[in-house]
């Protein structure tokens, strides 16, 4: 029933991208908000998978978004011109959907690499240990890049084409979704639960609690790779400055935001926060003032996030009830739950 | 034969601390086991022992022929070990039927691959494990609770649960951990009836904590007591309720 509303849903949009991609691109900043807000959503839903779901406090998503990004570009530039020229008897648009495909495996399988590195090590650590380690990590993998003169080193990398679109960020973000959400409603998903709750009773029954959180943390580093091409072939141009701690603490507090734990509730928490500060562009200074006004209120006034463990689609009933505050006027009741 | 579990001269320290001395004994196969000792008397850190929470430092723990200590806890239960908690842990936040659940993942997971695509294979082991998992909080009483938060259940269910989900790995030794702790006469009483129940219809071997004498004496054939984390004396609760290092330990010397 979901996967119908989802493809529905999806097919509106890819429709919507096809019908507005002329107009919009002259009307050129909304796309381009569109597409970060897109790209913003995976971040979050990617990063929930391990922060909200698997209970692994991680603040370096910005370095697997940072590698995903230049691996992608880095294919389509330098293996660009090999692709298309096997291509050439395609079409052309579907010609660049066969080099911004290649790229993108490229992003996504670096990532997922880089994933798997810093996973093995960091998850065998706990709570704030773990969280120094991830931010050490995500400040590492910048510099790194930062210093590989192939990729631009510090003048940034130009060159990149402009590939991905609405489409193709639809596409992403409906992918990463389904996976996150598929496997939330599995054996492995509900491994990844118990985790969160009590390690130690998760392994007396039997899981192997590192090797599921590195699962975990791999496919979410994965799809911060996807994230990274789609935007890398959006913006033709990269920085390691969009890639700094900074950025990994604005996706924490989108899912914050939303709610820890559940997916509806990063996508909302990714789309307000890109929004927002476009609205108040005026006052950009104070972004992270306010930032931290937010997240503080949030946390006094409504610790489960702004959606809770509730969803946009379906009843709130399932997986992802958590130990809400037994107050009567939180508007997520599952059914039957009151007299 | 050899007995399904032996615990072969272990000792384990912490730090100047020894918590357990040079222990030994076995377990035979459907046997109802009792380990007892005072407060301190390092039964529970011979649970976490076997159970591979802690490594010991001297001696060697064996599952039939499997050579357990040593093993990461997740292998130990996969080798057919499981156990419930003295302070209670339940995946607290979760249902009760998603508690049971996960302890099937050891068991009858279907591959992360068929999860992510959501293959038939996974609606197959995800049905079996519903129905594992609902046939199991039925043995327990507890089906009606199914949707229930965890947490929520009064004591006595969630000690009831704790076994369940401990079923749910398909165990050949059941270690409970103090299982009557807490409980009133009557709920011992019902509890001792339980766990000669689950030995006889799951063919299990149980491993028992206890400092209820009533539930002690009442339900186990056999007996280890221990105490200042060394063996002090092992047989039937009558030999045991005889013995005169056991009362010294309980009452006093002197």
């Amino acid at each position: 029933m979901l996967a119908v509303i989802g493809g529905a849903a999806f097919l509106q949009w890819g429709l919507t991208a096809l019908l507005l991609d002329g107009p919009v691109r002259q009307g050129a900043y909304y796309y381009q908000i569109l597409i970060l807000a897109g790209v913003n959503v995976m971040l979050a839903v990617s990063l929930n998978l391990t922060n909200g779901i698997t209970g692994q406090f991680s603040i370096g998503h910005a370095g697997f978004f940072a590698v995903g990004a230049y691996a992608a570009a880095a294919v389509s530039v330098y293996a660009g011109p090999a692709i298309r020229g096997v291509t050439t008897f395609l079409p052309p648009p579907l010609a660049d959907a066969a080099l911004l495909l290649s790229a993108s495996a490229g992003g996504i399988l670096a990532a997922a690499a880089a994933g798997w590195l810093v996973g093995m090590p960091s998850l065998r650590l706990r709570g704030d240990y773990l969280a120094i380690m991830t931010l050490g990590f995500g400040e590492i993998i910048r510099v790194l890049i930062l210093n590989i003169d192939a990729v631009g080193g510090a003048r940034g990398f130009t060159g990149i084409p402009r590939l991905s679109n609405v489409f193709w960020v639809a596409l992403g973000v409906t992918a990463c979704i389904a996976t996150v959400r598929n496997l939330l409603h599995s054996s492995h998903g509900r491994a990844l639960l118990a985790i969160r709750e009590d390690e130690i009773a998760a392994q007396s029954m039997g899981l192997a609690v590192t090797r599921h959180k590195v699962t975990a943390f791999v496919i979410g580093a994965a799809f911060a790779g996807l994230a990274g091409s789609l935007f890398a072939h959006f913006t033709m141009y990269l920085h390691t400055n969009t890639f700094t701690f900074v950025k990994s603490f604005e996706i924490v507090i989108m899912i914050a935001l939303g709610g820890l734990g559940s997916i509806a509730g990063a996508v909302l928490g990714a789309v307000v926060l890109t929004i927002l500060p476009e609205l108040f562009r005026g006052f950009a200074e104070y972004r992270m003032v306010i930032y931290a006004l937010a997240l503080i209120l949030i946390m006094i006034y409504r610790p489960q996030g702004l959606l809770g463990t509730g969803r946009f689609l379906g009843a709130g009933r399932g997986l992802l009830k958590r130990k809400a505050p037994a107050a009567p006027d939180t508007g997520t009741r599952t059914p039957g739950g009151a007299p | 034969m050899t007995p399904l579990l032996r615990v072969d001269h272990v000792t384990r320290r912490f730090g100047g601390l020894a918590a357990v001395t040079d222990v030994s004994f076995s377990v035979e196969r459907g046997q109802l086991f009792g380990l007892i000792g005072p407060n301190g008397a390092g039964k529970t850190t011979m649970f976490n022992l076997i159970t591979g929470i802690y490594t010991p430092n001297e001696g060697v723990i064996t599952l039939e022929k499997t050579r357990v200590s040593g093993l990461p806890p997740h292998r130990i239960t996969a080798a057919g070990i499981a156990r419930t908690f003295q302070n209670i842990r339940l995946f607290a936040g979760l249902s009760v039927l998603d508690n049971v659940k996960i302890a099937c993942h050891v068991r009858q997971a279907a591959p992360l691959a068929a999860s992510l695509f959501r293959t038939a294979g996974l609606f197959r082991s995800e049905s079996r494990i519903e129905d594992t998992a609902r046939r199991l909080l039925a043995v327990m009483n507890l089906e009606d609770l199914a949707d229930e938060t965890a947490g929520n259940l009064p004591y006595g269910l969630q000690r009831r649960l704790e076994i369940a989900r401990a079923l749910a790995t398909e165990p050949r030794l059941l270690l409970l951990d103090e299982p009557a702790a807490g409980m009133s006469p009557q709920e011992s009483l019902d509890l001792m009836h339980l766990i000669r129940r689950l030995r006889d219809d799951f063919h299990l071997t149980i491993l028992l904590v206890e400092h209820n004498m009533k539930v002690v004496m009442g339900v186990c054939e056999r007996i280890h007591v221990m105490d200042h984390g060394v063996s002090i004396a092992e047989g039937t609760p009558d030999e045991i309720r005889r013995d005169p290092k056991v009362i010294e330990a309980y009452l006093g010397g002197e």
